[in-house]
């Protein structure tokens, strides 16, 4: 009894100092690096919040044309280092190759995308498309994608997976001994 | 200051009922209820000594008797004779059982000969009250796990940025804690000839809903744990398909077969049969978001969600043998999709204002958990009820019965799929696996159930 006791207290304990945490706010956004291009007569800032940028990590971006983005509106079309356009992250969730410019949760002064990685090594090419007072401009962003981090993809399913298939291992052997004790009919 | 309060009573009171869960270790005496098509015996307690039994006829028999024999002993009590109260109902007094232990016990109705089996214990009914507590904190914890989750994904889609410590995280990893706590609080206490079916572990005899419950709560945050350093190498990618993202899903999985299991327990009560429509509602939902992606043009999404759903429907006829509890399952499916449908996008909105992070430019607002659900499983529910009326009286082996009838959900899901465009792009093998794995499903599903009602006492 004394072990449950002391088991719920330290539950109960644990769940309460996370509650408060709870209702914090939500993550900052640090950009460690930036580039310019050019976008028609002015510039556009690309920043990141991890650089250099490797393949299959997420990142964020940010997008600020010279005078901001009020007023301004735009696409952006991403194509990977094969050349296929492809949408990317929450962004890009219906699909649409060119995906509508929208303001970075996190720095609503800017467009942005939160919590993309590029999933392909080499050279991408973010083609940006925007329309302004100035009329429609367009800029391209080259982004290198470097080496993928962490084990070989295939190291880390069949360490992932392990676990299950020996469950299924387990549980098919016990399912053949026992299936045969199970009555098959309507009333048993 | 409503938020941090509103959240710390809501944490008090769980714990406080797995608390007084723990506590109530001491096994109870209750009723027990063996029936077959047409006699029905209440018993007021499966012990030794003095018994009163209940037996339900058809009107038209006139005398009852029972008795009972131990086979592995070969004992035999005396056979007792029962009164008629009124037509179709007799009542006897009389001590049926000598000893604990495996007993066949006899009702004898005119000249037709019922046999049941019935495990008795020290005057004791061998499920203890713990388990049927735990049962219902199970489903709870699973219910805040599912809508945490549905929370979750909306949140990300709708408004993006969070940390670890997010309101809808915390919904959903209380909900497998309650359900890793309520597991430990039902083991911990089940040793001995009186902790009722279960399953030799360590010493204990643990009920195996329990042990299945915790082995998946165990499993969700392990890979919990595991994603949290996935996240640090790769970074917080939501959308891919990763080994501790689909882990963490099949592990809700197996959270959501442990509610099913824990609730064929109790399936000689009406609120037992109540619950395990509810799990089953609940599983099913979950089902839908078992597998990620796509092989040889074919959903993977849609291939195990149909299989989860013919599973969990022929289960549920095959513990209750009833078509009433399969369509009872659909009217609960219809509640959960109902909850997945307003719930989350309510939170985020609510949650998004009250910590001032806006909405996304391109928030959908559009309830995407309940969008992957099948809507047209209700209706499925319903023709499996009509499906196991049908069988029963025609005498249709449930092993055919059930092989067709996942095969039909199988089939019906594949095209409400395809009219929304889900099942990958080749249309033609995807409605053949799905329908083939249905039909596997729907017979595995009958055949667990048949396993699974020996989690109730009286066969076990």
């Amino acid at each position: 009894m004394r072990f449950r006791s002391l088991f719920g207290a330290a539950a109960a304990a644990v769940v309460l100092m996370a509650a408060p945490g709870a209702t914090a706010g939500a993550s900052t956004l640090t950009l460690v690096h930036s580039e310019q291009v050019s976008l028609g007569a002015g510039t556009l800032t690309a920043s990141f919040t991890d650089w250099p940028v490797r393949a299959g990590r997420s990142l964020d971006f940010t997008f600020e044309p010279a005078g901001g983005i009020e007023g301004r509106s735009g696409t952006l079309r991403a194509i990977t280092p094969s050349g296929e356009p492809t949408a990317l992250g929450i962004v890009g969730l219906d699909g649409e190759a060119d995906m509508t410019l929208q303001r970075h949760p996190l720095a609503r002064h800017a467009w942005g995308l939160d919590v993309v990685a590029l999933p392909e090594e080499g050279w991408w090419r973010f083609e940006f498309t925007v329309h302004g007072p100035d009329g429609t401009s367009t800029a391209t962003l080259p982004v290198a994608a470097g080496p993928k981090p962490g084990p070989p993809a295939a190291l880390s399913w069949a360490v992932g997976m392990t676990p299950w298939a020996v469950a299924l291992v387990f549980l098919a052997r016990r399912w053949l001994k026992v299936r045969r004790s199970a009555v098959q009919a309507w009333n048993d | 200051m409503r938020r941090p309060v509103l959240l710390v009573a809501a944490v008090v009171v769980a714990v406080v009922a797995v608390a007084a869960l723990a506590f109530t270790s001491s096994p109870d005496t209750a009723p027990v209820r063996l029936g077959h098509d047409d006699v029905t015996v209440l018993l007021d307690r499966a012990g030794t000594g003095t018994v009163a039994a209940q037996v339900e006829v058809p009107a038209d028999v006139a005398s009852v008797s029972l008795y009972a024999t131990m086979p592995r002993m070969g004992h035999m009590t005396p056979e007792v004779v029962a009164e008629r109260e009124r037509p179709g109902l007799f009542r006897a007094t009389g001590e049926l059982f000598a000893m604990t232990g495996p007993w066949v016990l006899t009702v004898r109705a005119d000249d037709e000969i019922v046999t049941f089996d019935i495990t008795v214990g020290c005057g004791v009914v061998v499920l203890p009250k713990r388990q049927v507590i735990g049962s219902w904190l199970l489903l709870t914890g699973f219910c805040s796990l599912w809508l945490g989750v549905g929370w979750d994904g909306q949140w990300h889609v709708d408004v993006g940025p969070d940390t670890f410590f997010t309101a809808p995280h915390l919904m959903f990893y209380f909900g497998s804690a309650l359900i890793g706590l309520t597991s430990l609080a039902v083991v911990l206490p089940s040793r001995g000839a009186t902790a009722g079916p279960g399953v030799p572990v360590l010493g204990f005899r643990a009920p195996a809903a329990f042990l299945v419950a915790g082995l998946g709560a165990a499993g969700h945050l392990l890979y919990g744990a595991t994603d949290l350093w996935w996240h640090t190498v790769y970074g917080f990618d939501l959308l891919d398909s990763t080994p501790s993202h689909l882990s963490l899903q099949l592990a809700m999985q197996v959270q959501a077969v442990a509610v099913v299991m824990a609730f064929a327990a109790l399936r000689d009560t009406r609120s037992g049969r109540w619950g395990l429509a509810a799990a089953g509602a609940f599983g099913v939902a979950a089902g839908s978001i078992m597998l990620d992606g796509d092989a040889f043009g074919v959903s993977l999404t849609v291939l195990g969600g149909s299989a989860v759903a013919a599973w969990t429907l022929c289960a549920v006829a095959g513990i209750t043998r009833s078509g009433w509890w399969v369509a009872a399952l659909g009217l609960l499916f219809v509640a959960v999709h109902a909850a997945t449908f307003f719930f989350p996008p309510f939170a985020t909105r609510w949650y998004s204002e009250s910590i001032g992070q806006p909405l996304r430019d391109n928030a959908l607002g559009v309830p995407l958990l309940a969008l992957a659900m099948p809507l047209v499983f209700p209706l499925a529910a319903v023709v499996g009820a009509a499906a196991v009326a049908f069988a029963r009286r025609r005498g249709i082996s449930p092993n055919v019965a059930m092989a067709v009838l996942g095969a039909v959900i199988g089939l019906t899901v594949v095209i409400s799929q395809l009219l929304l465009d889900e099942v990958g792009t080749n249309p033609l093998l995807a409605a053949l696996l799905v329908t083939a794995l249905g039909a596997v499903a729907g017979r595995f599903g009958w055949q667990s159930a048949a396993l699974m009602r020996r989690l109730a006492p009286r066969e076990a």
